[in-house]
């Protein structure tokens, strides 16, 4: 039976219709979701300020001096206890008011003049229109008299750390400082409750940014622009590594010795160096961290170093709760890290944070850098030796805070043609050693999506290094050693468009085998690689889609337009 | 047909117009703002004030005219924030006296567009104004040089600030016995404190302090014997006939300690009683050092053996004969 030409034309214009409803469809109720997939990265779920509900002095670090003889009653431990925590609780409640936006149940923690001051200057900084977000990290308290009848008591707080961020009424930024004080506080015991009677600043400077790192025997280190180990110039080559199997949230859960042990073999017999490895902070037990995890961490370590290889360590993984009042628990994190590992030759370097610039927006740029500073001088604290890095989503975003760390890292997935003049505005930013921390192609060669090849990938990559190669660059690091069955949702999105490329980045294919990238990643190896044809640029499956949908299309339209020229 | 068209015709409208929506969507964001200001800026203030007196800071930098000046001082109790505008490179503000009453150490941060300069300014306490009552713990001690309590004067300026350190305070002592003492102190951390032992007498301590004009009011502290020297029991009348109907008092020598002064009133003494029929434990309480009881005699013939116990110290024991004849004069050790 012969189709008229009508029926085909309706049958378009039905198809055409359609399709107009479903781009309205998408258009009123999609485009936001779609902006969300193509911008989301790791999970934001925890950006919520959620206000502590533990006992603030399980995470505030408070060091005791020793009692000077003529205290006037010996303290005994118990009340001791009371007193700090009384004094960590006013803090806390001092910090929760200028959240909360007014004096807000201080005066079950202060008393006589430091209540009322403490009420006016909250309110007067309300009144003025000042938000000001307020923590206090650490302590350190010398006892200088406990009466006898045990109800009044002096000490000097003689090492408190204070963050306050201060914005105006639009949301400005005012002022983010963190200061190094020491107070004269007295408290006196009011009806079994220990008070704060009158707490005098004696002391205050803004700190500054934390010491380079102290040069140290097998540890890398910072000369000039460049790394170095032992004296000799240490470049990277490396590569960010999840376990092919168990990536991201299954890679610590799941730890199998042997397979770490066989990947770091196959690191180094691809000629590379270094690797990347990602620390969740609340897989680890966030202020407690659980010493499981730390044996785990010490076993990836030692099985790096024993095939040659140095460790980047990305700290703070999957958190991006950067409220104030929460910083204490990162630190005691922190410490409990670093302190296990401060002399390892096997750690190239701290990273603190990956891409802590994708998190201004959800936690406010203010907040997000001055953790990073925060966690900075926390880091050189905790470990004199090791250096310290930032691993920022892209070179412009990586200026920020450049003095702040030993060297400086991006990530890069732009167009290899853009990388020479962005390096080079990085460049002009500042002296320290640039490394180049991620960068790929994937290699998800959709018939839907656009894609790209193995061989345009080998091509990409070749081409990055060799503008790479002609720059002063520490080196560079892959991402990443597999490709992935799967990849959590949580990390790149359930859309298609954002998740499947993210399974085919790596070097290797999924059941192990070399992809042609492999061959270009030891240092000095030959970039000299085979470039995709015209053909097969051409015939890419999504371009092949393309031109099928432009064809019917084409057609449709053609066969549209032939009575209306009748 | 033609209103087919015409439908059609809308429909490409439609599509045309959600094309144009979407590429707007995709079009490039506006230019991004100019960036802040990030030159080299200065601050200076005097490095030292005086509570509640204006202070005045002075930022300088290259900065565009009428670029806006923050001023941040970070008290210990939190910020204050000043504003000015830049003019010919430079900023006046102040920091109305009203800000500076509270003392201490204070940053001051100042900042134009993306640039931060700071310095420190000390904010000095001014004369003590006010001084608390001693604050007297334990509030009763024992007479001699054996205990003692402790005196806490809390001093301020007259904006509640603690003294500096080292500021001068006398504690004047006012003992029962009409004599006065005065001791001299140094503050630290706004507080003076000293010791207090007891005196040979008894009694109520007046307890002030004074530095420059300021004066407290006076809190006590009570002194009293705590240690009882050996003192005996006797017995009125001295012995019974066993009816087990008449009555006898037990009663102490005057208890003092070794000043001579008697006990507090209501020190508690056990009198301890062993007859044949039983032991007996009687309290009592002290009224003028003095502690009695009375005791009941026995229907039964026999001898007791009294004995009293106050703060630890042991009376001599004290025997009482009950006879069936009559009375019988007690027999004293």
């Amino acid at each position: 039976m012969a189709i008229s030409k009508n029926l085909v034309k309706t049958i378009l214009g039905a198809a055409l219709l359609l399709a107009a409803m479903v781009a309205a469809l998408a258009a009123v109720a999609g485009v936001a979701n779609l902006l969300a997939f193509v911008q989301e990265g790791a999970d934001p779920a925890s950006a919520l300020n959620i206000v502590p509900n533990i006992p603030p002095d399980l995470s505030v670090r408070i060091d005791r001096l020793p009692d000077p003889a003529d205290v006037g009653r010996t303290m005994d431990p118990a009340t001791r206890d009371k007193v700090e925590a009384a004094y960590l609780r006013a803090w806390l409640q001092w910090s929760l008011s200028y959240e909360h936006g007014g004096p807000y149940g201080l005066g079950s923690y202060f008393h006589g003049p430091a209540l009322q001051r403490v009420s006016d200057a909250i309110s007067g900084a309300i009144a003025d229109g000042l938000s000001i977000s307020q923590v206090n990290t650490s302590h350190q308290i010398g006892l200088r008299f406990f009466a006898l009848d045990g109800r009044l008591l002096s000490f000097r707080d003689e090492d408190a750390h204070i963050v306050r961020i201060t914005h105006d009424a639009k949301g400005n930024l005012v002022s983010s400082l963190e200061l190094r004080a020491a107070y004269d506080v007295t408290m006196v015991e009011d009806n079994g409750l220990w008070k704060i009677y009158r707490l005098t600043q004696v002391r205050s400077a803004p700190l500054g940014p934390p010491a380079p790192a102290a040069p140290a025997p097998g540890l890398v280190a910072r000369t000039g622009n460049q790394l170095t180990l032992d004296d000799r110039a240490y470049v990277v080559a490396g590569v960010n590594y999840y376990p092919q199997a168990t990536p991201w949230d299954l890679f610590w859960s799941s730890y199998d010795p042997q397979l770490i042990d066989a990947d770091m073999a196959q690191v180094a017999s691809l000629g590379m160096n270094t690797v990347r490895i990602f620390v969740p902070y609340a897989q680890f037990g966030g202020s407690q961290v659980e010493p499981k995890m730390l044996d785990r961490l010490g076993d990836l370590l030692a099985r790096a170093e024993s095939h040659g290889l140095k460790v980047i360590v990305t700290l703070f993984d999957f958190h991006a709760d950067y409220a104030p009042l929460l910083w204490p628990r990162a630190d005691r994190h922190l410490e409990a890290i670093l302190g296990r590992f401060v002399g390892s030759p096997a750690v190239l370097a701290w990273d603190l944070k990956n891409e802590p610039d994708l998190d201004y927006q959800a936690a406010g740029r203010a907040n997000v850098m001055a953790w990073l500073e925060h966690t900075a001088r926390v880091v050189r604290a905790a470990d004199p030796s090791h250096l310290i890095t930032i691993g920022w989503s892209n070179p412009e975003a990586a200026a920020d805070l450049a003095d702040q760390v030993d060297f400086v890292s991006f990530h890069y997935y732009a167009p290899v043609a853009q990388l020479s003049a962005r390096y080079a505005q990085l460049r002009a930013a500042t002296a320290r050693p640039l490394l180049l921390g991620e960068f790929g192609l994937s290699t998800w060669n959709s018939s839907f999506f656009p894609g790209s090849s193995e061989v345009e990938q080998a091509a990409y990559t070749a081409d990055l290094l060799g503008k790479l190669r002609a720059t002063d660059a520490a080196g560079f690091m892959i991402w990443t050693l597999y490709d992935f069955r799967k990849v959590p949702a949580n990390v790149a999105g359930r859309a298609p468009w954002t998740n499947n490329p993210q399974q085919h980045l790596g070097v290797l294919r999924a059941d192990g085998t070399p992809k042609p990238v492999a061959a270009l990643l030891a240092p000095g190896a030959s970039l000299n690689v085979p470039r995709p044809t015209l053909a097969a640029r051409m015939l890419k499956p999504f371009r092949v889609t393309l031109m099928i949908v432009w064809l019917l299309l084409a057609s449709g339209i053609a066969l549209w337009l032939v009575p209306r020229r009748r | 047909m033609r209103q087919g068209t015409g439908t059609w015709r809308q429909a490409t409208a439609l599509l045309l117009t959600l094309l144009a929506l979407l590429l707007t969507g995709c079009a490039r964001r506006g230019q991004a703002a100019t960036p802040a200001w990030d030159g080299v800026l200065r601050i200076s203030a005097p490095p030292l004030a005086h509570a509640g007196e204006t202070v005045s800071v002075l930022v300088e930098g290259a900065a565009p005219d009428g670029a806006e000046v923050t001023l941040t001082v970070m008290l210990g109790y939190g910020p204050h924030v000043y504003r000015a505008q830049m003019i010919r490179g430079a900023a006046a503000l102040a920091i109305p006296a009203a800000d500076t009453r509270e003392a201490g150490a204070a940053t001051l941060v100042a900042g134009v567009g993306a640039a931060r300069a700071s310095t420190s300014l000390n904010i000095v306490a001014g004369p003590t104004t006010t001084l608390s009552e001693p604050l007297v713990g334990p509030r009763s001690i024992c007479v001699g040089e054996l205990d003692h309590s402790l005196a806490t004067v809390i001093a301020s300026d007259q904006y509640d600030n603690a003294p500096a350190d080292g500021t001068g305070l006398t504690l004047h002592l006012s003992y029962p016995d009409g004599s006065l003492a005065a001791l001299e102190l140094r503050t630290r951390g706004g507080m003076a404190w000293a010791p207090l032992v007891g005196h040979r007498r008894a009694g109520t301590v007046a307890v002030g302090a004074t530095s420059g004009g300021a004066h407290s009011s006076d809190a006590d502290m009570s002194v009293a014997a705590c240690v009882p020297t050996p003192f005996s029991l006797r017995a009125v009348p001295p012995g019974l006939p066993a009816d087990g109907r008449q009555i006898l008092t037990l009663r102490t020598s005057p208890i003092t300690d070794s000043y001579a002064n008697p006990l507090p009133d209501g020190t508690l003494i056990t009198f301890l009683v062993a007859a044949p029929s039983g032991e007996l434990r009687i309290p009592a309480q002290t009224i003028g050092g003095v502690a009695e009881v009375t005791l009941r005699a026995p229907q039964e013939p026999g001898t007791a053996s009294v004995r009293a116990i106050i703060l630890g110290v042991e009376s001599a024991p004290l025997e009482i004969v009950f006879s069936s004849m009559g009375g019988l004069a007690p027999l004293h050790r």
